[in-house]
């Protein structure tokens, strides 16, 4: 069995506010649409700095905290599209950086937005299997370096972060009911369509087309179809909850909190209303970071922390959804 | 056999279904043939609304294409009835 123990959240220190945002689009200031999305500032990561260091400060603040951690891992994760190098991985550079020793394992992995539960599924893994018995597990996120300057939606809605976290043994705590699930035919909702093997960047990769959806999408930056990705929420996730609860053999009044991944407020309450959750078990906390993908559910679990809202004995539902389109969900039993 | 109950949605409930989820104010007057570019309470988030009321109100689906072919109020009302059956 297993529990997620300490927990480090890291922000760049860039903030750009929504004051910032109706500087750049003075038009979008008398819409209502930014308001209902419960967004009022987001970190971006700086020019110069390099994603994974975002990360190695999230970890250095977690063994800030707790010395003892930097002897006591032995497995580590790093999540993030933007590693370091082609090879080796990332976790390998953190690995040294960290000064862990020698008979650590490393290895990267990611999954967007749903990046989440795969970790500690993968995590609870190793420990089940004796492999490991504290695995440090590495996320951020800097997609706002893959946003065209244009792109008013997704410069509203995402932040940069990273966080740092601990996933150990325990005799108490287990995290079980874990489902998954992965529909490509509508992976376009949510691409970056030029840049690696199967089209590398090209000389149309920065000339706009309108794209199936009636949107004009540039190659070569982050595109998402905000309407397809609500469908596929509305879709996937509530038959998701059902499947974990099922699975844990509890109904929605057993459940303590709902952790989703934090897309918008807008979309979170949208969700809660049609899947007939108890809005006040669906933290909703993304005011002052936006859509941090890979880091929205444990800046949850670091912010429930510090308010020692998270106690023994409760039952946490996790669920992430986002590019692939993929979608997972599991249930901490603390 | 179980007794079925045929369900019809008026427009005066669409309406104020409609002025719920979009916080539309009593004294904005909704045109079922204005088109919905041309008003200022619209926008591609409030198209998200409606696929989102649909559901909870009305338990059917509509998808962000369905959407894009409903270009006046009117419309989206003819869809949620076609829908509704």
């Amino acid at each position: 069995m297993s529990k997620i123990s300490e927990i480090a959240i890291y922000f760049p220190k860039k903030v750009f506010t929504n004051e910032d945002f109706f500087k750049l689009f003075p038009d979008e200031r008398d819409s209502k649409t930014w308001g209902k999305l419960g967004i009022n500032q987001r970190h971006i990561i700086g020019e110069q700095e390099v994603p994974s260091d975002m990360g190695l400060l999230a970890a250095k603040k977690l063994f800030l905290e707790n010395p003892s951690l930097r002897g006591e891992v032995d497995y580590l994760i790093f999540s993030g599209h933007e590693r370091d190098h082609y090879t080796p991985v990332t976790a390998s550079f953190l690995q040294k950086k960290l000064g862990l020793a020698t008979n650590v394992g490393c290895i990267d992995m990611h999954q967007g937005c749903a990046s989440f539960v795969h970790l500690l599924a993968h995590a609870d893994g190793l420990i089940q299997i004796g492999a490991a018995n504290k695995v440090l597990i590495i996320t951020l996120s800097s997609l706002t370096n893959q946003f065209h300057e244009k792109d008013k939606s997704n410069r509203f809605m995402f932040g940069d972060a990273a966080t740092a976290f601990i996933i150990e043994k325990s005799e108490e705590s287990k995290i079980e009911s874990y489902c998954f699930g992965n529909d490509a035919e509508s992976n376009d909702n949510i691409i970056i369509l030029d840049g690696e093997h199967r089209t590398p960047i090209n000389e149309k990769s920065y000339d706009s087309f309108t794209n199936r959806f009636g949107q004009e999408q540039w190659p070569g930056y982050f595109y998402q179809n905000g309407a397809g990705v609500f469908r596929f929420i509305l879709d996937r996730v509530p038959n998701t909850i059902d499947e974990a609860l099922t699975k844990s053999n509890l109904t929605r009044e057993d459940i303590d909190f709902y952790l989703f991944h934090q897309p918008n407020a807008m979309v979170l309450k949208a969700l809660s209303k049609i899947a007939k959750l108890d809005e006040e078990k669906l933290i909703i906390d993304l005011e002052d970071c936006g859509n941090t993908v890979s880091v929205s559910i444990p800046i949850l679990i670091h912010n429930l922390k510090k308010q020692k809202k998270i106690n023994p004995n409760m039952n946490i539902l996790f669920c992430g959804f986002g590019t692939g389109m993929s979608w997972n969900a599991c249930i901490w039993k603390t | 056999m179980e007794n079925l109950i045929l369900y019809k949605m008026t427009w005066e409930e669409f309406e104020a279904n409609i002025r719920d989820v979009l916080e539309i104010e009593d004294g904005v007057v909704l045109n079922r043939d204005e088109i919905l570019e041309d008003t200022e309470f619209w926008s591609s988030m409030h198209a998200l609304l409606v696929m989102a009321m649909a559901e909870s109100e009305y338990n059917v689906s509509i998808t962000g294409e369905d959407l894009r072919k409903s270009s006046t109020l009117g419309n989206i009302y003819e869809l949620l009835k076609s829908k509704i059956g």
